[in-house]
């Protein structure tokens, strides 16, 4: 059930969403295993 | 960012198969670690935490994707990994040739060439490029001592 839900948060009309991240320790631990640059978004809400 | 350019398809393709995205409230203690005052503020950091690049304000797609190679290409740039951001440089120019990105990047591709070979003569060609396609860029002023060479 989980999955399913994790699974529709993620799609929207046949395309991927951005599955971002929230924290930066784990960004940049993903970073570091994927060889990948972070991307880091300050937003306001609203 | 969020309306318009997080949805778009080659935004969301590109992020998720090239970065690691990290999306953090401006009102946390990361955006004061960042001295951010203003949103979107956007960082391009390598996978050790180092800032290369930083924009403040909205970019369509159409200008997030050029100005997202950029930061990776001059992350490459300060680590001297030359080939790699020349590489993503010329992908940057090849695609969006248009975008606001662009005349950055044909600055620090001469630079890039010129480092990895001594050779001067990329970084008359940057001037060369840039005084012909883009006269006004503030690049082509900092280039302008280029022409002598």
């Amino acid at each position: 059930m989980n999955l399913i839900l994790n699974m529709n948060l993620t799609v929207k009309g046949g395309s991927a969403m951005i599955t971002w991240e929230s924290e930066m320790t784990q960004a940049l631990e993903r970073g570091l295993a994927e060889k990948k640059p972070i991307l880091l978004d300050f937003f306001n809400p609203g | 960012m969020g309306a318009v350019t997080y949805p778009d398809e080659k935004v969301t393709d590109f992020v998720m198969q090239r970065m690691v995205p990290l999306q953090v409230q401006a009102d946390k203690p990361l955006a004061d670690e960042f001295k951010v005052k203003w949103t979107p503020t956007i960082v391009v950091l390598d996978y050790y935490g180092k800032e290369h690049h930083r924009t403040v304000g909205f970019f369509p797609p159409e200008e997030f994707i050029p100005s997202l190679l950029l930061g990776m290409g001059k992350a490459g740039f300060d680590a001297d990994r030359f080939d790699d951001a020349i590489q993503l440089f010329d992908k940057l120019l090849a695609e969006y040739p248009k975008s606001g990105a662009a005349p950055e990047a044909i600055y620090l591709r001469g630079v890039s060439c010129y480092k990895s070979t001594h050779d001067a003569g990329p970084l008359k060609e940057a001037y060369e490029k840039l005084k012909a396609e883009y006269p006004q860029s503030e690049w082509t002023m900092r280039a302008q001592p280029y022409s002598l060479l």
